[in-house]
């Protein structure tokens, strides 16, 4: 019975999202509003790409802005300036992104919790540092231009192509933590030296996710580039990093359907108020994001779950163990050295 | 007598402070052998030594005639040393099942052996297989040091190291678990016990080791330390 509802809720949204182009399309207004949908589903997949290694591995990465940038650029490079056809120049920025990611983990994934975060923000930093000056690779302030082929040029095309590379990324996330490999990463992140004396190689876990991450948010890269037909290099800043990790933590972390609701919901919501609010929406974000953190830990979805099972307990009249309604984050055991 | 697992002069230091200075033991196949000590003896840094989790600085330890003290922590569970670490230590946010299956990570992928072990270890304690689906987090402490031990068995392991099985635990259930422990003994998987709890640890074990602040200070068979007029003041208390 459960399972159904839960098919029939995903089969209502992509419904939705299918339908929703077309009845934008019909006026001027709502053309606009395809393309920050599609923008929102961008971010989305790079939400995804940093859950698999913040949400189930545990290490918060604040590099995917400049991973996403890198992607964005190569893509360009690749297929403006190379002149590679466009879905070769896709796989290729993916592996690209991900063999960087490969060297980057390396040496940041030895380092642990807080260190981890503050070598990749570095990273970030630097890869801003280099696509500003290095004016032959980034194209400087001038940017670099993207043109499409024809049958990309409506909106609602990228809207559909976008769409489709999220629904598969999603499917590609769900099938990693379903397997065997999601529990052994749930298990890096719960408890690194349990893990280890369980017989895990935590480390090359690590690299393996951070990798395959690299690898997703690369994907978002490439669509960013095809849907601002523009680069900066600001596209690599790490202001993105930070709008990844909030769509992530709003929407959910640990969840499949928690970044993309915060990564569409939040950038929908920030591109709404852009005109009447300006800058002043940053304050507004920042106090949701505070409230949410504080009252929802695991997200809107995770708190939505929460809600769910409360109310399953209350009029379901089907027992719920009541520990399973506490809030359990995901490093609730205590990790400090044992006695001797 | 070749032993399964031999430890030689081994010393081992956290930091500047020496944890470990020299310690020689040996299990010999199918023995349950225990180590007493108090907290800080060191104990549990060294079953992390044996397991590989720390490094020795000095000494050597030989498992089945192969030297193992400079491999990973998962090349010593693949060849056949399973932790249980103490203080009931789980991935609180997977499944009981979750956690067991964990347990058998470095084995094969073959599922159908990995089903066969589950069936073992919800043998060996039944009401795991009523918690299955439950997270681990979820469960009582007693449930949560069989499902720990259980975990640890889905290794296959040859020797068994169980970190203070008994912390914390009522004394019905620590019963309880002392009997599972005789009983995995007896099934041929070798035991290296730590504890406290002196008295039900040498009712069941044929010998034992006292352990004093990183150093080996008395080892015999158990009958003999039980009554040993030093042991009984230190750990029995009568």
């Amino acid at each position: 019975m459960k399972k159904y509802a839960k098919i029939g809720l995903y089969l209502l949204v992509l419904a939705a999202a299918i339908a929703l182009p077309l009845l934008l399309n019909m006026s001027r207004k709502g053309k606009n509003h395809i393309s920050i949908l599609t923008l929102g589903m961008v971010w989305a997949i790079a939400a995804l790409s940093l859950n698999l290694i913040l949400g189930y591995t545990g290490q918060a990465s604040l590099a995917h802005g400049a991973f996403m940038g890198i992607g964005a650029y190569c893509f360009a490079i690749l297929f403006e300036r190379v002149g590679i056809n466009f879905w070769l120049a896709v796989p290729i920025t993916c592996l690209v992104t991900a063999l960087i990611g490969f060297l980057v983990g390396l040496p940041s994934l030895r380092t642990k919790g807080p260190y981890f975060a503050i070598f990749t923000l570095c990273f970030n930093v630097i890869v801003l540092v280099v696509f500003f000056n290095w004016t032959w690779l980034s194209g400087g302030v001038q940017g670099q231009a993207i043109t499409l082929p024809s049958y990309l040029s409506q909106r609602w095309v990228r809207y559909y192509v976008v769409l489709f590379f999220l629904i598969l990324v999603m499917l590609i996330e769900r099938q990693i933590v379903k397997s065997l490999a999601g529990p052994s990463l749930i298990a890096v992140r719960s408890n690194e030296n349990l893990a280890e004396a369980v017989g895990i190689r935590t480390f090359r876990e690590k690299l393996i996710a951070f990798t395959a991450s690299c690898f997703l948010v690369g994907l978002a890269g490439v669509f960013f580039a095809m849907e601002q037909q523009h680069l900066s290099p600001e596209a690599t800043s790490y202001l993105a990093s930070f709008y990844i990790l909030i769509y992530l933590l709003i929407g959910g972390v640990a969840t499949l359907g928690g970044p993309v609701v915060g990564a569409v919901g939040l950038y929908w919501l920030l591109s709404r108020f852009e005109k009447s609010l300006g800058d002043f929406r940053y304050l507004i974000f920042g106090l949701i994001l505070i409230f949410v953190i504080i009252y929802f830990p695991m997200g809107v979805v995770g708190g939505i779950k929460k809600l769910w099972e409360w109310a399953k307990e209350r009029w379901g009249g089907k027992e719920v163990p009541s520990d399973t309604l506490a809030y359990r984050g995901p490093d609730e055991e205590v990790r400090g050295v044992s006695s001797d | 007598m070749s032993a399964l697992l031999d430890l030689e002069n081994i010393t081992c230091s956290i930091g500047r402070h020496s944890v470990i200075n020299g310690v020689s033991l040996q299990v010999g196949t199918g023995d349950l052998v225990c180590m007493l000590g108090a907290n800080g003896a060191g104990k549990s840094s060294l079953f992390k030594t044996i397991s590989g989790l720390i490094k020795p600085s000095g000494g050597s330890i030989v498992f089945e005639g192969q030297a193992i003290q400079k491999k990973t922590p998962e090349r010593i569970v693949r060849m056949g040393i399973s932790l249980c670490p103490e203080g009931r230590r789980l991935f609180p946010k997977l499944s009981v099942k979750k956690n067991l299956v964990m347990g058998a990570y470095t084995r094969s992928r073959d599922k159908r052996e990995i089903m066969q072990s589950l069936d073992d270890a919800y043998d060996l304690f039944p009401i795991l297989k009523e918690r299955s689906a439950q997270d681990a987090g979820t469960l009582s402490g007693g449930e949560q040091q069989m499902l720990a031990i259980a975990r640890a068995m889905m290794a296959k392991p040859k020797l068994l190291l169980l970190d203070e099985p008994s912390l914390g635990l009522a004394p019905l259930i620590v019963k309880k678990i002392m009997e599972t422990i005789v009983d995995i003994n007896t099934r041929g998987v070798t035991i290296l016990l730590s504890e406290q709890n002196a008295s039900m640890a040498l009712a069941i074990s044929s010998r034992g080791y006292v352990l004093e602040n990183g150093s080996i200070v008395m080892e015999g068979p158990a009958a003999e330390l039980a009554g040993n007029e030093e042991v009984r003041k230190a750990y029995i208390g009568a």
